[in-house]
């Protein structure tokens, strides 16, 4: 049985919600700007897509990674016809990948505790309060299990793929699972001393790229299974199908030249699916647009599946959201799939040789039954989600 | 302390090569690869180096690949560069 | 969640692996406690911290091939290689071995170390190094490439609710048959902010932990790693877990008439821990022997792979007045 996906919601810089962000990307429209909440001392400006409101008026215990991830999960649960009825009466599991979300490092509080003027301890017990699975857990009156997945810029899509293990094991019926980072000034100035962040808006698998953006946002999908939606006479629109996850083994920070763990995972997630990579009709791309990623992904994209499938990253328009990316990349692949167009890869015009692969460059019209999301890691970990259209 | 010495000690010390001394890492060795054995991660970690202790920028990863190549033309550019 | 224990690679502050581990629960070795001199908002004050006793490390890896990795890494990966060393296996296939590691708070000493890498030198030298540390999943990551597994890797991060979670999605793991062995990993470690905190609070800190006292104050932090290699549940091995209950009601979780608490000196979660107690025919807590820390369970079910009585129960508060109860079965 594979798990069905029956709501999703998001929000990032593309858009507020589901719909205006899938009309953003279709319509090839992205805002990279300079960071206005980041006050950081560079002699360049590295822009970033970041969502505009500053949300300070809403649920004013979260912080700004958790108050994202609350937007997602409302519209996601609305779309899904998830009432307190529903809560109360299932076992609903929250799974969130995240990066910043589940880590102590309020920087004013800290650079308060290092200079002695011993600060008030609000920061920490906000900190106590803020991991995203566990907030949305207590917030909603969750009863099923809870999961925060710290897997750096695979998160997202591994909580996707833990969730509908959970599905699949009878841990729970229904399951909320994607993803959340908001921008901070820590992972800011950490890709940037890692050389691997652009000053110019991102080039997924262009032959002149320079590096990621970073941005924020949430995506959230709620997963259930089959019987549970039957039972409530909801709609589905895909089945989560395969998952894969597989360690390279290789590096830290860099991918192995081959892509040895995105083919294993590629590989698990189509076994699990029970098709072969043939019948995958399209792919959302991880597409950081760093020199290294790109290279083994793409090399693999063209060892992999049929000649010429069309590839999209989407990052060109939310940037590198982290935590939050196989959230938003699991919804934008499976709104692909429902309508039918695959956006063009904005900042993308001349082929890589090393990256083999061009990826979309218009909005491009498809007709698939199933499609892919890559996620790959720090420290070399690849995952790969499919899901499979159930309507159109 | 003379100027090659005292920059592999900074490269000792900041890139963590436990047990080393300075008179191990020879001149003319390869930083990279074979030789010293240091890879893409120490790479950047060299850029923060160079910028932390001696005032200088270099941002450009091709460029820095030809300056890292060996422990002569990394002092040199150092010693060119320095504004500290 | 059902599961086989082959191997346990615990360090903490009675040692490094099974052998020092069972000594100090046998009472022949004292916990390493050290005090951290801490000024809270209420002054200085003197707060014993339970270290691990880091033994062993160079059996099994090169001092030069960890010049990269931070303390958090490193005692993680050396229970790793204690767990399987435990074991006494030999990986037929290292594509077939999952990686799951979970911790309360993450690397927290190094998130802490690259802010202070552009706090005092200026954001255009923020550390590169120190950043790929704090990322919470250096730990799996570096185990994967160490070990040459390439099996799936993945990294929890989520209070109370860590440990579960992590075995939840072992089990998972081997009843589908993704993978034949999986290197379960729980661990956290202490900071100066920590210490900050902790001396902050209203409850001045005890100078020793007594746990047992459910209604009093006495919670102090110790860090330590303790890795499970874990197997299908008919394979043999130390112990077994055959059942879990998990965000259970203390009032009616099924219990097993012995049941080991992970109390921590915490009377917010002490309350729950006296429910159990209440409800139990025995009860025991060891909590004294490595200090407390969200992960601290993985002890207990280390410390219920001795020669004690089973089946047991052991049982940690997960937030919010619930309980997981994990029955551990020879």
């Amino acid at each position: 049985m594979n798990p069905l996906v029956t709501g999703m919601g998001c929000i990032c810089a593309a858009g507020n919600d589901v719909e205006s962000t899938v009309t953003s990307l279709y319509s090839g429209v992205r805002n990279p700007v300079p960071p206005s909440r980041l006050e950081v001392n560079l002699d360049k400006v590295y822009p970033v897509f970041e969502i505009e409101d500053d949300l300070d008026d809403f649920a004013p215990d979260a912080n700004r990674t958790t108050k994202l991830a609350l937007i997602a999960a409302e519209e996601a649960l609305s779309q899904a016809g998830i009432t307190a009825d529903v809560i109360k009466n299932k076992r609903i599991g929250v799974c969130m990948g995240t990066t910043v979300g589940c880590t102590l490092s309020n920087e004013p509080f800290y650079r308060a505790f290092k200079d002695g003027s011993k600060p008030e301890l609000g920061p920490i017990h906000r900190y106590l309060a803020n991991n995203p699975a566990e907030y949305l857990m207590r917030y909603y009156g969750f009863q099923g299990p809870v999961a925060t997945i710290a897997n750096a810029c695979s998160s997202g899509t591994d909580a996707i793929g833990m969730a509908k293990g959970w599905i699949q094991s009878g841990r729970c019926d229904i399951a909320i699972a994607g993803g959340v980072d908001a921008l901070s000034r820590i992972t800011y100035l950490g890709f940037i001393s890692l050389l691997i962040t652009s000053t110019q808006a991102c080039r997924p698998f262009d032959v002149d790229r320079t590096g990621l953006n970073l941005g924020e946002g949430a995506g959230i999908v709620v997963l259930e299974h089959s019987d549970s939606a039957k039972e409530r006479g909801v709609d589905s629109y895909a089945e989560c199908a395969g998952f894969g996850c597989n360690a390279d083994s290789y590096h830290p920070t860099a991918p192995h030249p081959d892509g040895v763990g995105l083919i294993n995972a590629i590989h698990r997630a189509l076994e699990e699916a029970k098709i072969g990579s043939d019948q995958i009709g399209f792919i959302n791309a991880h597409g950081t647009s760093t020199p290294d990623n790109d290279k083994t992904e793409g090399k693999v994209i063209a060892k992999l599946y049929k000649p010429g499938i069309p590839a999209v990253s989407t990052k060109a328009y939310t940037g590198h959201t982290l935590g939050a990316a196989g959230g938003l990349e699991a919804i934008f692949t499976i709104r692909s799939l429902i309508d039918g167009k695959l956006p063009a890869t904005a900042g993308f015009e001349n082929v890589d040789p090393e990256c083999v692969i061009a990826p979309t460059t218009e909005l491009t019209t498809i007709d698939a039954e199933y499609a892919i999301s890559h996620s790959l890691a720090f420290g070399g970990n690849n995952s790969a989600l499919i899901f499979k259209r159930s309507r159109s | 302390m003379d100027d090659m010495k005292e920059l592999k000690q900074i490269i000792i010390d900041d890139l963590k090569l436990e047990g080393m001394e300075p008179e191990d890492i020879q001149d003319d060795e390869a930083l990279f690869g074979e030789g010293l054995g240091l890879d893409s991660l120490d790479a950047v970690e060299l850029v923060v180096i160079l910028q932390k202790h001696y005032g200088i920028e270099l941002k450009d990863m091709d460029k820095a690949r030809e300056v890292f190549s060996t422990m002569n033309t990394l002092a040199e550019y150092v010693r060119v560069n320095r504004t500290k | 969640m059902r599961l086989s224990i082959l191997g346990i690679g615990p360090v903490c502050a009675l040692g490094s692996g099974m052998a020092s581990f069972e000594a100090g629960m046998k009472g022949e070795r004292e916990p390493r406690i050290e005090m951290e001199t801490v000024e809270s908002a209420q002054g200085t004050i003197e707060l014993p911290v339970y270290k691990p006793v880091v033994e062993r490390m160079a059996e099994f890896i090169k001092p030069r091939a960890l010049r990269r990795l931070d303390d958090f890494s490193r005692i993680a990966l050396l229970s790793a290689y204690l767990a399987v060393e435990d074991a006494g296996i030999d990986f037929p296939d290292r594509s077939r071995v999952g990686i799951i590691f979970g911790s309360g708070h993450g690397p927290v000493r190094t998130t802490f170390r690259f802010l202070d890498s552009y706090i005092e030198d200026g954001d255009k030298v923020a550390s590169p190094m120190h950043f790929v540390n704090s990322v919470h999943n250096a730990v799996s990551s570096q185990t994967s490439i160490f070990m040459g597994i390439q099996g799936p890797c993945q990294t929890i991060s989520c209070f109370g609710h860590t440990a579960s979670a992590v075995l939840s999605a072992a089990s998972d793991w081997l009843e589908t048959g993704l993978v034949d062995y999986v290197l379960a990993g729980l661990g956290d470690e202490y900071c100066d902010l920590m210490g900050y905190s902790l001396g902050s609070m209203k409850a001045h800190p005890a100078k020793a932990m007594h746990p047992e006292i459910f209604d009093k104050c006495s919670f102090l932090p110790g860090e330590g790693h303790v890795t499970f290699l874990l197997g299908r549940y008919d394979t043999p091995g130390r112990i077994k877990i055959s059942e879990a209950h998990l965000r259970a009601n203390p009032e009616d979780v099924p219990l097993q008439p012995n049941v080991i608490l992970a109390a921590n000196g915490d009377p917010e979660v002490g309350k729950v821990y006296a429910k159990l107690a209440e409800r139990a025919q025995s009860h025991r807590i060891n909590t004294r022997l490595w200090g407390g820390s969200p992960t601290s369970i993985a002890y207990d079910l280390a410390a219920a792979s001795l020669n004690i009585e089973r089946p047991i129960s052991c049982c940690e508060a997960c937030g919010n007045g619930e309980v997981n109860v994990f029955t551990i079965t020879d």
